[in-house]
């Protein structure tokens, strides 16, 4: 064979086996019924617990679960286009009913509350902000989430409930609007910023100090929830979530309360 | 006066000059006779400075110039595929020493004239042949005005019958110059035409020869074997 | 019939399938409704300046400093500075682009840089084009070094025999010759930055009317669920890149012309 032809021949080669891989990948096992794998959509702002919890439930039943973490907003769009998923955590139930609509959900549940709150980065606490009024006085840089991430439109509501959101523009204190609640708890915890609106499980995750903590007369019901897409691994999917619900003091350390 | 003493220079273990020593007096044409690969460019890159050499030194009209890095030699170059700066015009190209304060309006017309570039000056390079694009890298190289002349094969592309006419009117034009001209080349007839002392190049050193027939045998014995 | 070779049996489908036609996608799923919003909207035409102002000048910095590592590699490949300089080319096109605005904060932010200002370099249109050309110079320098690399080295010592001090022959023969890469080194720095948005958003960022690029804008509307508007906003963006990509071709075109002449 001259050379040219046994480079194609190794790059077809190679091409033919990735895209079996990934073709492997996409598609279900062929495993027994209850092993098989659960494909899990879950708001990036659950990730540490989860893994923790996702970790125990393979140790114990030798199921895996498959997490893909994201913006809620992202998985929704993905779950709505028909992406494979058996089971949807989101940080908005609003996302949740959405899908419901689209007749995509088996079931749902209401699953965990969550706040917004503001947090302080150490320069913020040495200019006194200790509510957020004090975030209109000279040369305060503030970060609130863009609104494609939810936290940002449920900050955005705290501020105008406030009646301080057009005076924080104006004077342009909102400096930026980073696309996920991680960036912002970032953003605060290397100093950067002296004030950032997050979740307050962000603000334990990241071990910030929180100084206001809004209830949901003014940001709005903050409810994550929990659904079994239909047409998945319901069977399994249900499984997973009551393990969940059942290990739910790893979620409540981090600042949650569950839903009753 | 062009001299060169115990020149050394090794690449990789790999002797390529192994002692060069030589002189080039004004007015003398000496032609290098050999092959590519055996020492010929690593010698051109010592004379202009763009190469250092492990050991030894050069010296123009007495002034030692190894340290010197080329803008400062005042050597008149003509490399092989003459060098000519395609995004210039011809006239640029001959007028380019001007920018740094050498030669002269009148050296320009008088190499114009010399070379019978007249017709040719808003010309681009990549419109001429060869014979003209070394014509106009020599007068490029005369306006600079030069103690020493160094040109590396700036004809080998072109054909025999060209040669014929171009070589007696550089060798004109270099004589008029009166000042050391080192030509490089590996055809012993073009050497005859247009030299008046010759030389080649033989195990890492420059021996001279006393016609370029000389330099046939030798030739031969090179063609197996010298790799720069 | 002429035989067909495996090329044009294999190309032809697989360009269309894959290139071609999720472009149209966009293209075709454009709405009135979106029209109307998008172009409606100051917001998206804010935008747009930014994109296009903070691009431009990133795709300036990137070819300047380009130049400045092709020097590097014509005069001083053997040096250290050069060998660094050459690393340092493959690092942020395989960094991911949040690490890479996170990089940048920290070092440009407050915590440095806090003397110029409150925030520092950050969350300010420089910010912008920091980001932008931090991700852009690579492909500017990788453009410029590999045109450097066909330039005939002779030419450089011919210049300097008649004179001209490595600075000076780099000027006025080697970047004259640069020419097309220099072009195609801004275009690319250019559609680079236009794209880039994870690290503007982390150093720039990202306020509406202020620090917004276009991704990004289109990247909230996505995920707010404004799909009208985000497709209208792509098929802006495909559009311009378009646009980018002819003007491209036709100076390649005219190039190909002159030399024809000659």
């Amino acid at each position: 064979m001259t050379n040219t032809k046994r480079f194609f021949g190794i790059m077809g080669f190679f091409l033919i086996i990735g895209f079996l891989l990934l073709a492997g990948c996409t598609t279900s096992e062929q495993k027994s019924a209850e092993k098989q794998p659960v494909n899990a959509y879950v708001a990036a702002g659950l990730k540490k617990p989860m893994d923790v919890v996702i970790a125990k439930y393979t140790n114990e039943t030798g199921i895996t679960v498959v997490p893909n973490y994201g913006p809620s907003g992202g998985l929704y769009t993905q779950i709505s286009q028909g992406q494979p998923c058996d089971l949807y955590y989101s940080a908005d139930y609003a996302l949740i009913e959405k899908l419901e609509k689209e007749g995509r959900v088996a079931e749902s549940e209401k699953f965990m509350k969550e706040f917004v709150v503001m947090t302080v980065s150490k320069t913020g606490k040495e200019k006194g902000l200790t509510r957020a009024t004090d975030l209109t006085k000279e040369n305060i840089v503030i970060a609130v989430a863009d609104p494609s991430a939810p936290v940002g439109v449920y900050s955005e509501n705290v501020l105008k409930n406030l009646n301080l959101w057009d005076t924080l523009n104006t004077k342009g204190n909102i400096k930026t609007r980073p696309s996920t609640v991680n960036q912002v708890a970032l953003m605060v915890e290397s100093d950067e910023v002296d004030a950032g609106f997050m979740y307050s499980s962000t603000a334990v995750l990241y071990k910030l100090e929180t100084v206001e903590k809004y209830g949901y007369d003014l940001s709005e019901e903050i409810i994550f929830g929990d659904a079994i897409v239909k047409g998945g691994n319901e069977a399994g999917a249900k499984a997973f979530r009551d393990y969940v619900r059942q290990n739910s003091n790893e979620f409540t350390k981090y600042g949650w309360e569950m839903y009753a | 006066m062009l001299e060169v003493r115990n020149l050394h220079k090794a690449f990789a273990d790999h002797r390529v000059l192994n002692g060069v020593s030589m002189g080039i007096k004004p007015g003398e044409i000496q032609v290098l006779i050999g092959l590519n690969g055996c020492g010929k460019t690593t010698l051109q890159r010592v004379l202009t400075g763009i190469l250092e050499p492990d050991q030894g030194s050069v010296h123009i009209d007495g002034q030692e110039v190894t340290p010197l890095p080329p803008e400062d030699r005042m050597i008149g170059y003509v490399p092989q595929n003459t060098g000519l700066f395609r995004h210039l015009t011809i006239e640029e190209n001959i007028l380019y020493p001007l920018r740094n304060g050498r030669g002269s309006k009148e050296k320009f017309h008088e190499a114009v004239k010399l070379l019978s570039l007249e017709q040719y000056l808003d010309w681009k390079p990549e419109k001429l042949s060869g014979g003209y694009r070394a014509r106009v890298a020599l007068a490029r190289a005369l306006v600079s005005s030069p103690r020493v002349m160094l040109l590396d094969e700036p004809i080998t592309e072109v054909d025999r019958a060209k040669k014929e006419y171009v070589l007696p009117l550089f060798r004109d034009v270099l004589l008029q110059l009166h000042i050391p001209v080192l030509y490089i080349t590996h055809d012993p007839w073009e050497a005859g035409q247009i030299g008046n002392s010759f030389s080649i190049m033989k195990d890492g050193n420059v021996e001279r020869i006393t016609s370029p027939e000389e330099a046939f045998a030798v030739i031969r014995e090179q063609a197996r074997g010298c790799g720069e | 019939m002429r035989k067909v070779s495996i090329w044009e049996v294999l190309f032809i489908p697989l360009f269309f399938f894959l290139i071609v036609f999720p472009i149209l996608a966009i293209l075709g799923n454009v709405t009135v409704e979106g029209m109307t919003l998008t172009f409606g909207d100051p917001i998206f035409w804010i935008a747009v300046r930014n994109t296009l102002i903070t691009a431009f000048i990133a795709a300036l910095l990137g070819v300047l400093l380009a130049l400045g590592f092709g020097y590097f590699y014509i005069f001083h490949p053997g040096t250290v500075m050069y060998q660094i300089a050459d690393f340092m080319n493959d690092l942020p096109i395989a960094l991911p682009h949040t690490v890479a605005g996170l990089a940048l904060l920290l070092a440009f932010g407050r915590n440095v840089m806090g003397f110029v200002g409150p925030t520092g370099l950050a969350f300010t249109l420089l910010a912008v084009v920091l980001a932008m050309f931090f991700v852009s110079y690579p492909l500017a320098a990788r453009t410029i070094a590999s045109a450097a690399e066909e330039i005939d080295k002779e030419l450089i010592s011919v210049a300097r025999t008649l004179g001209d001090s490595p600075p000076q022959a780099y000027r006025r023969v080697v970047i004259p010759l640069l020419g097309e890469a220099i072009f195609s080194a801004f275009v690319l720095g250019f559609s680079r930055s236009l794209s880039e948005f994870a690290a503007v958003i982390m150093f720039g960022g990202n306020v509406p009317g202020m620090t917004q690029v276009l991704a990004s804008y289109v990247f909230t509307k996505v995920e707010e669920g404004e799909v009208s508007m985000a497709v209208t906003a792509s098929a802006f963006c495909i559009l311009l890149s378009l646009l980018l990509v002819l003007v491209l071709r036709m100076r390649g075109w005219s190039h190909a012309r002159g030399a024809q002449s000659a």
